[in-house]
């Protein structure tokens, strides 16, 4: 009984200090933003690394996104008549929720694993020391970029993810199911708000902090050698993922 | 500008201060004539880039070979030694006092007491787990004892700021075992990387800089490879060369020799001994090259279980009749350390 008690506290322990760590970081990383000197062209490798190359996932996801989600919407309006409501079903699901989480997922899987190993690597091959050692604070040189390149980076993947999807949606409703293109973006035009906008964008924001933190995190204290950098990008992976969805269903509730 | 007259006294007008031409000359390595001549071909460089480069212009000129003037430092820097061993009363430039470290729960560092002499090379040695690659951690600021103090130049660097610290951190480079170079740089951008990232000097300069310190480390050509086309011995070397690029007042190796084959470690060692005899810079090795680091170090200290076992110049450990040390320089199995 008293060794699950000492499991328990163990536990309790680790994990309040891990969670600590894990703030610090953050909190280090935001404070290292406006240090000079101001690494343009980190950020923008950084950048390229996440959105650009993120963009052909990003298009192929957010295409059958969309048709599998007018497909599924047609058959269940059409039961209650409402068929001509396809085209806001598509693009609010796509704008208010799944734009931003699926593109924070693949990003996720894509390039914050990318990242978790590569700085992973960077530790056990003691080269973020040799930075601390030449006297080049390693959190502005690897943190602060990956976090402003996520920062950006995710609302405009969001807003692709969008558009694509809505696209896809159109494949489906108008090519495939015979809905008129009129009736599909009209309905789109006269039920999407800039408030859904803001809200989609402000989850992609908070998704692209959430990312870059916990990847850069994960790898920048990832310990003893490949095994140890294999743990750390795949609790990377599942940290950033379960938390995107933590987040978007507080963000949602906050904005409804 | 340097004007030479070249006769065979060496007599010299406005001579720079050539230390290491001086030191080849003094030991007969080569005439006044030669050294003369050697001025002359540098005389547009400045004092400093002559020292750098006197070798490799008495070797460009004909008047040594490559092999003679490896022997030729080698020769000097074993006198240097000897001297040393006589008059070991040397200035530090870092010291520990009772510094303590515990690791997941184990001492690791129990008390250490040590000096770093000031323009020498200093060997740490002693068995795995000693508690060596700590202690140089420790040297440059990158673990902080849990007691005790670190001093450079009289000033605590345990006690200082986090931006002093980095600041303090710029006056030292350290080797790492397994180079740390960053594997999507090339040669060229690793070497470049700490005067780029830490100084404010330009690219043209920086050029010169990084083809000057890859031709001292004989790599000179192989600035467009990457880490992962070199072999292990070239990694080191540009390691080296990037330990060098921002002249530190002082050079940290952590084993610059492990993994490498015999051959190889032999002109990593000849590579350091140039390397101190022309700058000159405060030097600590970890080494695990028993008993061929003597032959490369003024100083030695023993690491044994996270205490300084012996300290004191090289010949002095050699001679040394305590029994860990007798052990540890002849690699026996049977002794007071238990391994098996």
């Amino acid at each position: 009984m008293l060794t699950l008690i000492q499991r328990l506290g163990a536990l309790s322990l680790a994990f309040t200090q891990e969670t600590g760590r894990m703030g610090l970081f953050l909190v280090r990383t935001v404070m290292a933003i406006p240090a000079p000197p101001f690494r343009w062209q980190n950020l923008l490798k950084q950048i390229h690394f996440i959105g650009m190359r993120s963009l052909f996932v990003i298009a192929l996801t957010s295409i059958f996104a969309g048709m599998v989600l007018a497909l599924q919407g047609y058959y269940t309006l059409s039961r209650f008549g409402s068929e001509a409501l396809l085209g806001p079903a598509v693009a609010l699901s796509m704008i208010r929720e799944l734009g931003p989480v699926l593109s924070g997922l693949m990003v996720t899987g894509r390039a914050g694993s990318a990242m978790a190993a590569e700085l992973g690597i960077m530790r056990i091959r003691e080269q973020i020391d040799a930075l601390e050692v030449m006297g080049v604070p390693p959190i502005h040189f690897l943190a602060v970029p990956r976090l402003l390149a996520g920062l950006m980076v995710l609302p405009l993947l969001t807003g692709i993810f969008d558009v694509i999807g809505i696209f896809g949606g159109y494949l489906v409703s108008v090519q495939l199911l015979g809905l008129s293109a009129g009736t599909y973006f009209s309905g789109i035009e006269s039920s999407v708000t800039m408030h859904d906008i803001n809200t989609g964008l402000i989850k992609a924001l908070c998704f692209g902090i959430v990312i870059a933190w916990i990847c850069s995190f994960k790898g920048f204290f990832a310990r003893r050698g490949a095994e140890g950098v294999s743990q750390a990008t795949t609790s990377a992976v599942v940290l950033s993922s379960v938390l995107i969805l933590v987040s978007d269903y507080f963000i949602t509730a906050i904005m409804l | 500008m340097t004007t030479v007259v070249a006769t065979p006294e060496f007599s010299c007008t406005e001579t720079p201060r050539i230390p290491l031409g001086q030191r080849l000359l003094a030991s007969g390595c080569i005439n006044a004539q030669q050294l003369a001549e050697a001025l002359a071909a540098q005389s547009s460089l400045d004092p400093e880039e002559i020292n750098h480069l006197i070798g490799r212009t008495l070797v460009s000129l004909g008047h040594l070979t490559q092999g003679r003037l490896r022997t030729c430092l080698a020769e000097l820097f074993a006198e240097e030694c000897r001297v040393y061993h006589a008059n070991p009363a040397v200035r530090p430039s870092l010291s520990l006092r009772g510094v303590e470290k515990r690791l997941d729960g184990r001492v690791v560092l129990d008390g250490i007491d040590l000096d770093i002499p000031h323009g020498h090379i200093t060997a740490i040695i002693g068995i795995s787990g000693g508690g060596k690659s700590v202690t140089l951690k420790h040297l440059v600021g990158l673990m902080l004892p849990d007691r005790g103090t670190i001093t450079l130049d009289g000033k605590d660097l345990v006690a200082l700021s986090p931006q002093a610290l980095q600041a303090a951190r710029r006056r030292f480079s350290l080797l790492f075992q397994g180079g740390a170079l960053f594997d999507s740089l090339d040669v060229y951008d690793n070497v470049a990387f700490p005067l780029r990232e830490t100084t404010e000097v330009p690219e043209d300069e920086i050029k010169r800089k990084v083809m000057r310190a890859l031709e001292e480390v004989n790599l000179a050509g192989m600035e467009h490879k990457f880490p992962d086309e070199l072999s292990g011995g070239m990694n080191k070397r540009v390691a080296l060369a990037r330990a060098l690029i921002t002249s530190p007042e002082i050079i940290l190796l952590d084993e610059p020799t492990a993994g490498l084959d015999p051959i190889i470690e032999n002109a990593i060692h000849h590579l350091i001994c140039d390397t101190f005899m022309r700058t000159r810079t405060t030097m600590v090795i970890i080494s695990h090259a028993v008993p061929a680091i003597f032959k490369w170090c003024h100083h030695v200290v023993v690491l044994h279980q996270g205490k300084v076992r012996a300290s004191g110049p090289t010949l002095a450990i050699q001679e040394s009749t305590d029994p860990v040390i007798r052990q540890f320089i002849s690699g026996d199995v049977d002794g007071p350390i238990h391994v098996l």
